[in-house]
């Protein structure tokens, strides 16, 4: 999906959309294999970009650990409890979604059952803002309209975020070839950027990395340091040195994406 | 007699001849080739499997200085033969403005260090001079700054392709390999005698990059969730690529 912004005495502007980093990001538990497959064609082909799949709650429990969700949608009756087991152990789907509540405040939680006699406390999820959808009806359809429309949504809100970044860095000069030599970073607050800029930059990098699922595995190596994406967001927030220049990396790659430039035209840092 | 003589005058003058017969790969403008990658952290283990990996694959007589065979001191053999014979060193690993860093290694082949730093050089700029042939390839941040620039200015026919600030490597296991693949495609050529390491060779580092980047921004890996911090961290890699060879 490419968008096209008219920038007004500049011309126009290509913003390519479909990339992970504004991909939408479903979990499934579910030990219907038939069903969670055809359920994750269905999201993907709505435009879903992310569709995990998990079949108990315990690997449910590990997945939430390691990754956010935008949406959570967890099946009741789940294979080790059946339609005849209620108030006991093990754990039902709607149970495990009122448990991980903190966990998952963030994320559009769904329980999902043929059988809607089966859920335990539909007052409690009511409460905590869990929804139930009946399976195989037109509701079950409509709630993945729904999920679509949100991915859009997301899409468009962080596009339009760094669209208006750089169109703003367009106005103020900040065009392919008038930066600043590479031995300083494009954005810093005394770049002649402007600190709103900067403030803007920040918070579009910041939420880039938020919708990472796995933020804290250390596997980035820059020098002879290791990070995660968490610890380069809080390299950001802090105004560091390194901060700066992860900003400016990002701001130039958007560029870059938006056909304002080509990565083999860059210009190298000046050589002693 | 004449052969000698023409070798000799080839060699005062920096060029890359020298008796066919004695070249690395028949036609190849090295006469040695030597392969140094010290393994000591997460990141320098990985680079010294790419490295070990092209040098089975590609078939070439070569001297491998790999894991904990590459301590300081490795490199003296290597800066005698490069004052009879044109060499090309290939190094994968962290470096400094002024060296190539390796770590000091225990008798299990664990590496010692001090806070998860170990910073022993294996080739500094005050180890080469005007009687070394060097044609280097240093996969590190920083060398070309002055080590490179040394290597250009001073020893003869000097050639050195590598960076001139930090480079960033990220290395989940679903996106290292593109750090691996624009490296590999330009050493293969050079290790298998078919280019030198001249501004084509640059041009062509470049364009690999160029095609990675391409994959991670617009095509097959666009879609992975870390496909912006890749592509950001290639740019880098295109963007701190020395100007000079």
């Amino acid at each position: 999906m490419a968008e096209m912004f008219e920038i007004p005495g500049v011309g126009e502007l290509t913003v390519h959309g479909d990339t992970a980093a504004v991909a939408y990001r479903v979990l499934l538990l579910d030990d219907d294999d038939q069903w969670a497959k055809s359920t994750e064609e269905v999201l993907r082909a709505k435009g879903v970009g992310k569709v995990d799949r998990s079949r108990s709650v315990a690997d449910a429990d590990a997945q939430i650990q390691r990754e956010r969700y935008d949406a959570v949608i967890a099946d009741v009756l789940l294979q080790e409890v059946g339609p005849d087991h209620k108030g006991s152990d093990p754990t039902q789907g709607d149970e495990w979604l009122l448990r991980n509540k903190e966990r998952l405040d963030t994320s559009y939680k769904v329980a999902l059952t043929a059988y809607p006699g089966s859920i335990r406390d539909e007052g409690a999820l009511r409460q905590e803002g869990i929804r139930v959808i009946s399976k195989s009806e037109d509701e079950e359809l409509d709630f993945y309209d729904e999920l679509g429309e949100r991915a859009q949504e997301k899409k468009r809100r962080i596009i339009d975020s760094v669209s208006e970044l750089l169109k703003r860095m367009l106005a103020e000069g900040q065009v392919e070839g008038s930066s600043p030599s590479e031995e300083r970073p494009l954005l810093t607050k005394e770049s002649g950027v402007g600190e709103r800029v900067a403030a803007e930059a920040a918070n579009t990098f910041l939420e880039w990395v938020d919708s990472r699922g796995s933020k804290e595995q250390k596997s980035i190596w820059i020098g002879q340091e290791r990070y995660s994406l968490e610890d380069l967001a809080s390299e950001v927030e802090k105004g560091s040195e390194l901060g700066e220049r992860l900003l400016s990396m990002f701001l130039r790659h958007m560029r870059l994406r938006m056909g304002l430039g080509n990565p083999l035209s860059m210009k190298p840092q000046s050589e002693h | 007699m004449f052969n000698m003589l023409r070798g000799w005058i080839s060699r005062a003058k920096g060029d890359s001849t020298g008796t066919p017969e004695s070249r690395a790969v028949p036609g190849s403008v090295f006469e040695e080739i030597v392969l140094v990658a010290p393994a000591y952290d997460e990141l320098t283990t990985l680079l010294c499997s790419w490295l070990e990996k092209i040098a089975q694959e590609e078939r070439v007589a070569c001297k491998r200085i790999f894991r904990e065979t590459a301590e300081a001191g490795a490199l003296d053999e290597t800066l005698d033969l490069a004052e009879r014979r044109r060499v090309l060193l290939v190094f994968y690993g962290h470096g400094t403005e002024e060296a190539l860093l390796t770590a000091r290694f225990n008798a299990d082949s664990s590496a010692r260090g001090l806070e998860g730093h170990f910073n022993e050089e294996i080739l500094s700029h005050v180890d080469v001079g005007s009687k070394h042939s060097l044609a280097v390839v240093a996969y590190c941040c920083l060398s070309a700054k002055v080590l490179g620039a040394k290597v250009r200015r001073v020893t003869k026919g000097g050639r050195y392709l590598g960076y001139i600030g930090e480079i960033p490597f990220e290395l989940d296991p679903q996106c290292r390999d593109a750090f691996k693949a624009p490296m590999e495609r330009i050493l293969k050529g050079l290790i298998g005698g078919r280019q030198e390491i001249d501004d084509q060779a640059r041009a062509d580092l470049l364009e690999a990059y160029y095609e990675e980047w391409r994959e991670w921004t617009f095509g097959e890996y666009s879609e992975h969730e870390r496909a912006i911090w890749v592509a950001m961290c290639l740019e880098e890699h295109m963007s701190r690529l020395s100007r000079e060879v």
